[in-house]
């Protein structure tokens, strides 16, 4: 399947499962709650945003590499689509 | 050399990420978390001519080793790399640094035999100097079956695994055999008890910190043991004569480059051939993080040129 027709938040989602299933984190997570709050340490962040680059094979600039921009699958999503309109 | 960019964006995520909770792993959590990160940084996909897992009678319970056999694979010996990763001797598999050992497989032209050595704190010190050599005296003993040189057989590691490379040889030759020609150390831990300027300029926020260090001694050491003891601290041998020539390399921003650094300068000294190489603008671990540093792809190449030179 053509991953370019799912919508970037969802694959967004997807990849955040991804990380909280290796991490066998199975509570449902709703795009507002606080990843590291769930329970995803440093390293597992590190492992989300290199996923998050490797989904959408962009490379996130320094400047946008923040907590902020990293705290939920909401920030996350709309990190994405800005970097994807720029390109 | 100010930092290599990719490794700053790295550096960028883990602050991101927060601040790491190290002491409050167990070292099974803290196992699982770098294999994860492994999977996301180490070069995936690298091709080789073959690879086989095989098993040897080990102390207590069977060793595990992998071989790496580069292509094109035929009757002609070739040189062999007896490979231990590293991981602080608590954390890091076969599989942590398989990209790596590929890699080096590729480059040098040689056999990698890389050694699941027993980790603590299930296994303390001195239990991954044991299987080392071990494994190091049955690729001696298996070498034509495997189709290596005996006369062209090498130890290497990284870090904790460095570690251990140098100490085999240091065994081996106080032992008389088996017979090394190379060792070839990658950002290796020579000093436990080390406090050197570059232990204190980056003690934190350069990957491998002070705090992961600590962790990781506590578990790898049984109580009382002497942290002045050779096989913990290489570098505090007395007598480094007659050890087989080295291949030493560190890292600009790594907390062990000055003592990877004394030990290059303290063999030399002691008439070993050394060749010396500190990697600029790099972080410790570099070498098994190719998946995501271009740089680190160019230094294992550079490194397996000088591997198949000095085992020529």
């Amino acid at each position: 399947m053509d991953r370019s027709s799912i919508s970037p938040g969802n694959r967004v989602v997807e990849v955040v499962h991804r990380v909280l299933t290796e991490r066998s984190i199975s509570r449902p997570v709703s795009s507002h709650d606080d990843l590291r709050t769930i329970g995803l340490t440093s390293l597992d962040m590190v492992n989300l945003m290199l996923s998050v680059e490797a989904e959408f094979d962009l490379e996130i600039p320094e400047v946008d590499i923040t907590p902020a921009n990293f705290r939920s699958i909401s920030t996350i999503s709309t990190l994405v689509s800005d970097l994807l309109n720029k390109v | 050399m100010p930092l290599d960019p990719h490794v700053k964006r790295f550096l960028k995520m883990l602050a991101a990420g927060g601040i790491p909770e190290v002491s409050e792993l167990t070292p099974a959590k803290m196992r699982q978390a770098i294999l994860r990160l492994a999977r996301a940084v180490d070069a995936k996909d690298i091709p080789i001519g073959k690879t086989e897992n095989r098993e040897l009678s080990g102390l207590g319970a069977p060793l595990r080793v992998r071989v790496y056999i580069p292509a094109p694979i035929n009757s002609d010996k070739t040189g062999g790399i007896v490979y231990f990763h590293g991981g602080a001797g608590v954390f890091c598999n076969i599989e942590t640094h398989d990209g790596l050992c590929r890699m080096l497989a590729n480059e040098s032209g040689c056999r990698v035999i890389s050694v699941d050595y027993r980790l603590a704190p299930e296994h303390q010190f001195p239990a991954a100097v044991e299987d080392s050599c071990l494994a190091t005296k049955w690729v001696s003993d298996h070498a034509l079956e495997l189709g290596i040189d005996p006369e062209r057989i090498a130890v290497g590691g990284d870090s904790a695994g460095g570690t251990l490379a140098a100490v085999v040889c240091h065994i081996a030759k106080q032992a008389g055999a088996p017979r090394l020609a190379l060792q070839v150390l990658f950002c290796p831990v020579t000093d436990v008890s080390a406090n050197s300027d570059s232990h204190k300029a980056y003690a934190e926020r350069y990957f491998f910190d002070r705090a992961t260090m600590e962790w990781a001694l506590k578990h790898y050491c049984p109580p009382g043991v002497d942290l002045e003891d050779p096989r913990l601290s290489p570098l505090r041998t007395a007598d480094l004569t007659g050890l087989p020539a080295a291949q030493i390399h560190t890292a600009e921003f790594d907390p062990l480059r000055d003592e990877g650094k004394a030990y290059a300068d303290r063999l030399r000294r002691a008439g070993v051939n050394v060749r010396y190489t500190c990697h600029e603008g790099m972080i410790h671990h570099f070498y098994a993080m190719a998946g995501i540093l271009p740089y680190a792809r160019l230094a294992i190449r550079a490194a397996g040129t000088a591997i198949k030179e000095a085992l020529a």
